[in-house]
């Protein structure tokens, strides 16, 4: 349908197909392998002992999302505890959190090393 | 001139572009106009000269048509968009119509349009003008059109990603005129404002279109029920993703779109059933043409179907003067008045998509048959029809793909095969659809009978469009083709298929030389591409995931890592796997992520994860191991995708040490301390060190986690630091800044939504701190010199 001479004919046949080899190329790269991951460790220094003495929230400052964070600890229960502690003022110990509803000695003992008066 | 509007509407968009490049005032432009065409007229003897300032008068017509639609008058509302976080009332009328729709926190929420009339800022009223798109919660279902509103709340610029190279929402919003939002705190319908009535027409089609809804809404349920939502009234929000996302990979997606397909199927249906009762056929015209600029109104008027109703106007006007008429230059008169009306469609995929693809059907189809071997008067009506709808479909395919490829990044072979079998179903769909409408409507009893019977239609359609969509290189994404190749792709289209009359006016010879020119100069591009492929720099791309995090990573030999993919996941949800970071990587041609690091299982952080594991290839995912299936839908698909997809998989703690290429990634958390802390503090984090940089990615850690962490303390200095928790509610500031301290970045990186970002952050003093939330997403580049270079993707505010 274009009218071509024979050299034409020969020289956009040849483009072509060098154009498509170009792009089939292209797309072999593209699925190249990914880069190979392996594991191996580092040391580390133990910490735990700051830890113990350092960590902890104030349960007198935390706020809801604060205690959330604790294990054991839901939105609900969580929200108990900061209105028992706007009704009461404020705890003057760790083992006042047994009054609010939902905490029994079985959560207290998970998370008493995780709060503390300041 | 037979086509006298193709020659007008082709200057009329180089016009457009060209003022859009530059900024202009419209008055000189006009004046030039002028002044161009009272010169053509003077020298009206000269045919060739004043034919040249005649185009060139076009051209600066359609400059001063953009520069014109690019002043917002006196008093436009959007002048009071920069009054931060006031309460303002404004009143003014609904002109579009309101949706609801149910938020991911069943909560409903209605978004519509209103023209503002009056504000309060301060203590005085102002008038105003211009569009603002309203959100608000308070009953959300007691609008409709026309009603008329006072509101209180705040008014802003309306905000969206801001990530390189992709969809911006506020961009969207202003090419459809519209620059302010409004969050509605409380509503009250007013009474009698002035200014323009509603359209009774308008208000009409918006109560079939409610009647529409009312009945999909009873009798469909989803994904049968959105879908059809899209094709019969041109409501999109509630299509189910995936589903669309079958459509875009078979090339089938413009049947989602309402155009001149459905106006076709109505224009047949009107006209036939009117032939069969003896209506005249002038009448007849009349009244289809009427009953589709009605659809045109319910269906929400967008460019493919006004083009459509303008083509079939032409069309009667031309058969009722008894005059025929060429459909491309009808076709170029749909543009032009669409682009007089606003010339900013120009710029509207949806816009090009529509006239491109028409435009190759009208022309390139003949030439296509031929090729095929098509002879009317002699093939049998099946070979006929087949070797038509085959050409038809390599037509449009031929004439779309570079605009596909540029925006969507895909470009599927497959569309040739499956428009063939997609197109005639969708057709039936319609027309039994309208059935179902219509009798349903009428008689309830026929209604469940007949949706069955369109879910099952429908069934079969989304089948076979699964089918084809899985079938192998039927779709291949593809980095966005750089300007030169679409240039030469559509020469060459050009010149294969130049109509004959214009190459016998030539030398036919010398267009043979042009088409073997044309493929030098690709086979150039192409083979440079092969020879020399652009690497990605070294590098780290924090995308713009509003709340969220989500990072990439790119290390010398084409290494990507990805950590975090932002919000998603579930049906209904923004994903930014799907809206973000795939189309990034794929405007990239970064074809595989070799290692992904999701941090923690908040939606936040793997939201967009599940996207990218069905979509890309991926070598290794690393986690914390911590992530429970039991714990929400998100995690279980995750987990349920790394054993269908066969992705490797890693847990991870403190003391892991992974080498990836010339990186060392030290896992810095969770130790077995904190595994037994909240979500956050069980946070991956990872300090990444590549010869060219150092970086320490925290996820959302606080300062629970940093205690332990500084067990590697000999690890914690670093470049770049991505702040934790995006950059807020960080536990024990004492315990924070000695964190921050010890690390001393050079450069943090605070990943945070824009309202977070307003709202203020934590600050390190010693280090360049770049926000997301202000900033847009943030490219840190390491330079061969040892130094970085950073890149803000600055948001347009």
């Amino acid at each position: 349908m274009l009218d071509l001479t024979k050299n034409e004919k020969i020289a956009i046949v040849s483009l072509l197909v060098l154009l498509l080899a170009g792009m089939g190329v292209i797309l072999y790269q593209r699925t190249r392998p990914c880069a190979e991951v392996t594991v191996g460790s580092f040391e580390f220094e133990d910490l735990e002992e700051i830890i113990q003495t350092k960590s902890g929230i104030d349960i007198n400052q935390a706020s809801v999302r604060d205690f959330e964070r604790l294990e054991g600890i839901g939105e609900s229960l969580a929200k108990r505890i900061v209105a028992y502690r706007q009704s009461i003022g404020r705890f003057s110990s760790v083992d006042e959190l047994k009054n609010v509803k939902g905490v029994g000695p079985k959560l207290l003992a998970r998370i008493k090393d995780r709060v503390s008066i300041r | 001139m037979s086509r006298p509007f193709t020659y007008i509407v082709v200057l009329l968009m180089i016009g457009i572009y060209a003022a859009s490049l530059f900024k202009l005032t419209p008055l000189p432009a006009y004046i030039l106009t002028a002044a161009l065409l009272i010169s053509a007229a003077v020298f009206s003897s000269r045919k060739a000269l004043s034919f040249f300032l005649v185009s060139i008068a076009i051209i600066s017509f359609g400059a001063s048509v953009f520069s014109l639609s690019d002043i917002l008058p006196e008093g436009h509302i959007s002048g009071f968009t920069r009054g931060g976080d006031k309460t303002v009332y404004i009143r003014g009328r609904i002109v579009d119509d309101p949706v609801v729709k149910k938020t991911i926190y069943k909560k409903e929420k209605a978004s519509f349009l209103l023209e503002a009339g009056l504000i309060k800022d301060g203590d005085l009223w102002h008038r105003a003008r211009g569009l603002v798109k309203v959100g608000l919660y308070s009953n959300p279902s007691a609008f409709s059109y026309g009603d008329e509103v006072l509101l209180e709340g705040i008014l802003y610029r309306p905000e969206g990603l801001s990530n390189p190279g992709l969809f911006d929402y506020s961009k969207y919003l202003s090419m459809k005129g519209v620059t302010a939002a409004f969050k509605v705190k409380e509503w009250f319908l007013a009474e009698s404002l002035e200014g323009p009535l509603p359209n009774p027409l308008k208000k009409a089609a918006y109560s079939v279109r409610h009647a529409v809804r009312g009945m999909l809404d009873r009798y469909l349920k989803d994904p049968y029920r959105g879908f059809l939502t899209a094709i019969l009234i041109g409501d999109r929000t509630e299509l189910n993703k995936s589903l669309r996302d079958d459509f875009v990979k078979t090339g089938t997606v413009h049947v989602i779109a309402i155009s001149g397909l459905h106006v076709g199927i109505i224009a047949a249906a009107i006209l036939g059933i009117l032939a069969l009762f003896g209506v005249p056929k002038k009448i007849n015209l009349v009244v289809t043409f009427a009953a589709l600029v009605f659809y045109a109104l319910v269906a929400g008027a967008n460019p493919p179907i006004i083009r459509a109703v303008i083509m079939f106007a032409i069309f009667t006007a031309g058969y009722l003067m008894r005059r025929d008429n060429d459909v491309l230059n009808s076709l170029s008169l749909a543009a032009f008045l669409i682009l007089l009306y606003n010339p900013r469609e120009l710029f509207n995929p949806g816009f090009q998509l529509s006239f491109v693809s028409v435009a190759s059907i009208i022309l390139l189809t003949p030439r296509i048959e031929k090729a095929l071997g098509l002879n009317a008067s002699k093939d049998g009506r099946f070979r006929v029809y087949t070797i038509r709808a085959l050409s038809v479909s390599l037509a449009a395919s031929a004439g779309t793909w570079p605009i596909v490829a540029s925006y969507f990044n895909i470009v599927s072979p497959i569309a040739i095969l499956a428009n063939l079998i997609v197109v005639p179903l969708l057709v039936l769909l319609t027309a039994i659809s309208f059935v179902f409408l219509i009798l349903g409507g009428a008689i309830a009893f026929v209604a469940g009978h007949l949706a069955v019977l369109v879910t099952l239609a429908q069934k079969a359609i989304f089948l076979v469009n699964h089918i084809l969509s899985n079938v192998p290189l039927g779709h291949l994404r593809v980095p966005s083709p750089p300007a030169v190749i679409i240039i030469l792709y559509y020469s060459l289209v050009f010149l294969l298929f130049a109509p004959e009359k214009i190459t016998a006016a030539g030398r036919p010879i010398k267009r043979n030389h042009l088409i073997i020119l044309v493929l030098v100069a690709l086979n150039i591009f192409v083979w440079r591409d092969v020879v020399c492929p652009a690497a990605e720099e070294p590098g780290i791309l924090f995308f713009d995931v509003g709340h969220g995090d989500s990072a990439l990573v790119t290390l010398s030999g084409d290494i990507n890592i990805l950590i975090d993919a932002g919000s998603g996941g579930e049906e209904g949800r923004f994903d930014m796997g799907r809206n973000v970071i795939a189309p990034y990587l794929w405007k990239n041609n970064i074809t595989k992520l070799d290692l992904v690091i999701v941090t923690h299982l908040h939606e936040d952080h793997l939201g967009g994860i599940p996207y990218l594991l069905e979509n890309f290839k991926i070598g290794v995912v690393v986690d914390n191991g911590l992530i429970s299936p039991k714990a929400n839908r998100l995690s279980r698909r995750y987990i349920k995708l790394l054993r269908s997809e066969k992705v490797e998989h890693l847990s991870v703690e403190r003391g892991d040490l992974i080498r990836i290429g010339d990186a060392d990634i030290y896992v810095l958390n969770p130790g077995q301390r904190e595994k037994s802390l909240g979500p956050n503090d069980r946070s991956v984090v990872t300090k990444i060190s590549a010869p060219e940089f150092t970086a320490l990615f925290t996820g959302d850690i606080t300062s629970f986690a940093m205690t332990g962490i500084f067990s590697c303390k000999d690890l914690l200095k670093t470049d770049i630091l991505k702040v934790p928790h995006h950059g807020g509610r960080l536990g024990d500031m004492e315990i924070v800044d000695r964190f921050f301290e010890t690390v001393s970045p050079e450069t943090a990186v605070i990943s945070c939504s824009s309202k977070e970002a307003a709202a203020g952050r934590v600050d390190l003093p010693d280090s360049k701190i770049y926000l997301t939330g202000t900033h847009g997403a943030v490219k840190i580049l390491a330079l061969s010199d040892g130094d970085i270079e950073i890149i803000e993707n600055k948001r347009n505010n």
